[in-house]
């Protein structure tokens, strides 16, 4: 059933200012894709949380929208820094009093302030063929690929739009031709460590580019639902699609002719990918330890162990979903010395002590950002991290 | 001068052009305070956007660029009017929220760097004041990165005068459709789309397309080693695997030509001729005929073919189709994509100055003959036989283009029946 509308069809101007600067937008996004047709969608996620990159311009953005507007779908948000009630240590009162503003904007929208970027994990995850509004790369590519849903790489203010009107251009991975495999790719790297997934995310995304791939796996194990995520958000981090298949595993799969196997991914191409994502050198000391990344599902434990103070331990952060709906506590997070957990938050978007110069993560993706930041990284999987908040070095075989 | 674009944001605007070749960061490369370009190694370091008419090819960098372009707004610092090439969301979400006038879809030269410029409150245009300094040479290409929905005024309005709707037969060159380098058979989907794009805004007439293998064919033909080979279990194993490797190709070209409106329809050239003395010989091209007739575009590929004497397979390439093909439907022109300007009087790879011959006839061979030189792998399609074999069907009428397929405008006048590339005729 075709859902979609012209956009001659859209009224001239919202109920609200808001509604209005929203619908002036969604159409310029319409021209820019060049579409004339929006699609409604069933829900949409948020990004552009953390106040540390909305910067004092992005808050007064959100701010005169939230003056009278209010979303029309179900609404989901990205993590923030760090969950205003219970700032980690590093953080000053009023910082935490700018990331609390940028969530009561967004509260007072009807936005529902889960602060998750797996919002199939904290909300009911989206069903096949449903056309959504999602602006979080990873959750972009993880609906798309795993549940068969449909939407574009949206931006952060792109998705509050269409949250406020209910409906997103029609373009791009929402139409079938988009969303066609061009690439088949046999893979026989065992999967079931959820970072080695990761690691083949970056290889397809820095090989294939833009290109949707076709993945067989033939390897010992296939990731589990972690795996998929770390895959999900490494492919576009490195520059790949927003989509791929894998025969087998992913609903739209079987909609496809076989391709040929142009690439097959061995232990040695992912072995070669953790080489081009480790900066540090063996021995060398870590100051920050990070696991969470994409979130898991809300109240996860931490990988890291608890412990007394230890001023030689580096910091060990594990973000995950906050608690969300009626759920939210005051007071400190999850704490024991060193080891945070960082409910709703993340640390690729959050200030971070200022000593921090090598980070130590399970997350290809992550890597990706805090290296953006200009720290040093090194990625391994979560069990040596996790021997890493202990050590604080960086081991010397991994 | 007007130029045609894509309007975004509402407004009029006017100010001094500050046309930028490479692409900008707001975030991070903008001082927000000042206006200033800051982005380290940008050519345009320095300079102040604050009341400029801004043209830039597209924005780089993170998405809270657009918060720069509000925050510059509320500042007094931002530039008057944005005019972009290919934007994307981030730069029109901050133009937008900053009420900054916005038009898209519009590369401007960098020669009119400094001229005045107009934007009316409600035209899809901006007027540049004549900087006097070339008589009005039009401005850089226009992008083409739409489908059906392309900026008014795309290059089909640049060449008004004559458009040839005849029919004619384009081959896309094996090294355009995939990467021809590629040590596995691998589509270049970005090239192909484009190209698609570009022949279904000037294809007019009747048309039959014609395709070459590329990393498909050289690569594993080579590899398997069957042309040297006799036809043994092994052979007949890899012909049939190479043939349906052309298949393949052929499918993701034809879907590729399909997305972008063409109706397509493939062919399969071994069951319609085979090879005699090294060339395509048609047996039968009734269902091409037929298909023609119904208004489709019959899409033929490099293949293995068979041979008569002595009775074996040989590969027949797109550059055996085509003349070929041209005779037997009497196709008046060819039309040949590649991935060189043209037919070069030098190796350009040793000689990138080296002009691109404009014409070659009969008359003119002798001259050009001399300094031919092969400029490719390519086991089939070398250069010098290509214009050998289009020169002898040049004497039956059948004139061929030579064109760069990455070029717009070549492509555009090659189609439309204008010398562009090299043009071989009787």
């Amino acid at each position: 059933m075709d859902r979609t509308l012209p956009l001659s069809e859209l009224p001239a101007t919202g109920e609200t200012l808001a509604h209005s600067r929203a619908l002036g937008l969604l159409v310029a996004l319409c021209r820019v894709a060049r579409t004339d047709r929006v699609v409604p969608v069933a829900s949409a996620h948020v990004s552009g949380v953390s106040y540390w990159n909305l910067g004092p311009a992005g808050l007064e953005y959100l701010e005169s929208l939230a003056s009278d507007g209010r979303v029309r779908v179900p609404t989901t948000l990205n993590p923030c820094a760090f969950w205003p009630a219970a700032p980690p240590p590093w953080v000053t009162d009023g910082q935490a009093l700018l990331q609390a503003r940028v969530l009561a904007a967004y509260e007072a929208m009807g936005v529902t302030p889960t602060c998750s970027c797996a919002p199939y994990l904290t909300d009911p995850a989206p069903l096949f063929g449903e056309h959504l509004a999602w602006a979080e790369s990873s959750a972009v590519t993880f609906a798309n690929s795993l549940l068969g849903a449909r939407t574009e790489r949206e931006g952060g203010p792109g998705a509050l739009a269409a949250a406020l009107c209910g409906f997103t251009p029609f373009a791009g991975l929402h139409l079938d031709e988009n969303r066609r495999p061009r690439v088949g790719v046999r893979v026989t790297a065992d999967l079931g460590e959820p970072w080695r997934a990761g690691l083949l995310g970056a290889w397809l995304g820095r090989t294939l580019g833009a290109t949707v791939p076709l993945l067989t796996l033939d390897g010992p194990r296939p990731p589990g639902r972690a795996g998929w995520q770390a895959l999900s958000a490494a492919l576009i981090t490195y520059g790949g699609a927003a989509l791929f298949h894998v025969h087998g595993h992913t609903p739209e799969a079987a909609a496809f002719p076989t391709l040929p196997h142009q690439f097959v991914v061995t232990e040695a191409e992912l072995d070669a990918e953790r080489a081009r994502l480790v900066d540090l050198t063996p021995g060398e000391a870590v100051q920050l330890v990070f696991s969470g990344c994409p979130h898991g599902v809300p109240g996860a434990p931490s990988p890291f162990p608890d412990g007394a103070p230890a001023p030689v331990r580096p910091w060990a952060l594990f973000a995950c979903g906050a608690r969300h709906r009626g759920e939210r506590t005051k007071g400190p997070p999850d704490t024991a010395g060193r080891s945070l957990r960082l409910p709703g938050g993340c640390p690729a978007v959050s200030p971070l002590p200022e000593e921090v110069r090598t980070v130590a993560t399970d997350s290809v993706k992550a890597a990706f950002y805090l290296r953006s930041r200009g720290l040093r990284v090194g990625v391994a999987s979560t069990e040596v991290c996790a021997g890493i908040a202990v050590t604080g070095r960086w081991p010397h075989a991994v | 001068m007007r130029f045609d674009a894509v309007r975004l944001t509402p407004g009029a605007a006017a100010g001094r052009l500050l046309v930028l070749t490479e692409p900008l960061s707001f975030y991070g490369g903008v001082d927000p305070e000042t206006g200033v370009i800051v982005q380290t190694g940008h050519p345009r370091n320095g300079e102040c956007l604050t009341g400029r008419v801004l043209a830039l090819p597209r924005s780089t960098g993170s998405t809270v660029g657009s918060w720069t372009l509000l925050r510059m707004s509320r500042l007094g610092t931002a530039p008057s009017a944005v005019v972009s090439q290919a934007t994307d969301a981030v730069l029109v979400t901050g133009t937008l929220a900053g009420g900054i006038v916005h038009l898209d879809g519009l590369a401007v030269d960098p020669a009119q760097d400094g001229a005045e410029a107009t934007i009316p409150a409600d035209g899809d245009w901006i007027e540049v004041a004549c900087s006097g300094d070339d008589g009005g040479r039009p401005p850089a290409g226009r992008t083409t990165h739409g489908q059906a929905a392309a900026p008014a005024g795309s290059i089909v309005q640049d060449h008004p005068s004559i458009v040839n709707d005849g029919p004619v037969i384009v081959k896309l060159g094996g090294s355009l459709v995939t990467v021809k380098r590629s040590p596995v058979p691998r589509v270049d989907f970005d090239r192909l789309a484009d190209l698609a794009r570009l022949l279904a805004t000037f294809l007019r007439g009747p048309a039959v397309i014609l395709h070459g293998a590329g990393s498909f064919g050289h690569g594993p033909v080579a590899r398997a080693g069957v042309l040297d080979r006799p036809l043994d279990p092994a052979a007949r194993l890899d012909w049939g695997r190479i043939q349906a490797l052309q298949y393949q190709l052929s499918a993701l070209v034809c879907e590729a030509l399909a997305d972008a409106g063409l109706p397509v329809f493939p062919f399969q050239a071994s069951a319609l001729g085979r090879l005699s003395g090294g060339r395509f010989v048609p047996d039968t091209l009734e269902p091409v005929r037929r298909a023609l007739e119904l208004g489709l575009i019959p899409v033929l590929f490099g293949t293995p073919a068979f041979c008569d004497e002595p009775a074996g397979l040989g590969i027949a390439s797109g550059d055996d189709l085509a003349p070929a093909l041209a005779l037997a439907l009497g196709f008046p022109r060819v039309v040949h994509l590649t991935d060189v300007a043209g037919v070069h009087l030098t190796d350009p790879r040793e000689d990138p100055a080296s002009p691109v011959i404009p014409r070659i006839s009969a008359g003119t061979v002798h001259e050009a003959a001399g300094e031919l030189t092969v400029t490719s792998t390519d086991v089939t399609g070398a250069m010098a036989g290509k214009v050998a074999r289009l020169l002898e069907v040049a004497s039956h009428g059948v004139d061929s283009w030579i064109v760069d397929g990455r070029d717009p405008e070549a492509v555009a006048a090659s189609l439309a029946g204008f010398p562009a590339g090299t043009v071989i005729t009787r």
